[in-house]
């Protein structure tokens, strides 16, 4: 179980733009989405979660602005840039790679 | 708001110095909490179990509130631009009474020698003193742009400059502020070269004044949320 959480955390900024892409949203709804998305297994420690907002904005993959909320606290909402949907790619295909190699190297020998 | 969810937050953001990113990043925290924590109850979890929840599920923040401490070499840094940016704010300042003192004495010059004439030597006492006010804004201005945006933080520039905020009808409001003391500074120069009653003029500039604040009261009316910036 340790070893998936810290393979899944390697991989924050990707899961954070994947949610992105759909639609702005801000922190809790991330973190919300990722929850329902594997029944409660797993969850970003919000820390966890703002280190990496902080990296992709300053990467330019992502900007964020207040939403203007009538009750309650403002919202800090991010937004995907074209630097950020390109990063998505790319990592999707490394992931992508890695999975096949990965699948391949632990494979049980079949021949 | 919970109050103990607040306290929390507080507690974490109390030795940080108070920079705007500081601040943004502390109500981002607490508006996802509250939500966290409002969504708990509503799943009918006890205030506890929710605070529990809430504050374990927030992690460790060491390291993203270690951003936000003033690093010791950015400080002397900032100390740097700090006494230069005094130094040339007080030869400025200087400079404009220097201006002005300049101007009276040409005044009293002409008073002395009734003969001469008197429209061009106060011509040219003005003269002198908008190129004293030239130079020395023009040394204001550039010992302000040449900070570097890192050590803006320290140097409380972000909080003390914009009395409008950062929000659209902010920057909307602190245009027309811009364009209306251009506007006051060109009627001063105009009425005063015009009627030649310099003793007089400078009332233009209190009027300016008030209508700054005025604006500020507009301001502050229409974007409530502006005057309670943590």
């Amino acid at each position: 179980m340790l070893i998936i959480s810290d393979v899944l955390r390697g991989h924050t900024e990707t899961i954070i733009l994947a949610h992105l892409i759909n639609k702005d949203s801000y922190g809790y709804e991330i973190n919300k989405a990722i929850q329902e998305k594997t029944q409660g297994s797993f969850e970003l420690k919000e820390a966890t979660l703002y280190t990496a907002f902080r990296r992709l904005e300053q990467a330019g993959c992502i900007i964020s602005y207040w939403g203007g909320e009538e009750t309650g606290a403002r919202r800090r909402y991010y937004a995907i840039t074209e630097n950020g949907k390109q990063l998505y790619a790319e990592n999707k295909t490394d992931w992508e790679k890695a999975k096949q190699l990965i699948d391949k190297l632990t494979g049980a020998c079949t021949n | 708001m919970n109050k103990k969810i607040k306290n929390y937050v507080d507690v974490l953001f109390s030795d940080i110095p108070r920079t705007r990113r500081a601040a943004e990043l502390k109500e981002e925290l607490l508006g996802n909490m509250s939500e966290r924590f409002e969504d708990c109850i509503a799943q009918g979890k006890s205030e506890n179990e929710a605070y529990t929840e809430t504050v374990a599920g927030l992690g460790d923040v060491d390291s993203l509130l270690a951003e936000l401490q003033p690093q010791i070499e950015l400080k002397k840094e900032a100390d740097f631009y700090r006494i230069r940016r005094a130094r040339v704010t007080a030869i400025s300042v200087a400079m404009y009474i220097l201006g002005a003192a300049i101007l009276i004495g040409f005044a009293w010059m002409t008073e002395l020698n009734k003969g001469a004439n008197e429209d061009s030597i106060m011509l040219l006492g003005v003269i002198i003193l908008l190129v004293i006010v030239a130079v020395a804004t023009g040394m204001i201005i550039y010992v302000n742009l040449i900070i570097p945006n890192e050590l803006k933080p320290y140097l409380n520039m972000e909080e003390e400059d914009d009395s409008f905020g950062r929000t659209p009808i902010g920057h909307v409001f602190g245009l027309i502020n811009s364009v209306m003391w251009l506007f006051i500074t060109a009627v001063y120069l105009g009425i005063s070269f015009y009627t030649m009653r310099w003793d007089i003029t400078w009332v233009v500039w209190i009027i300016g004044a008030v209508m700054h604040g005025v604006l500020k009261v507009i301001y502050h009316l229409i974007e409530p949320a502006a005057s309670k910036i943590i």
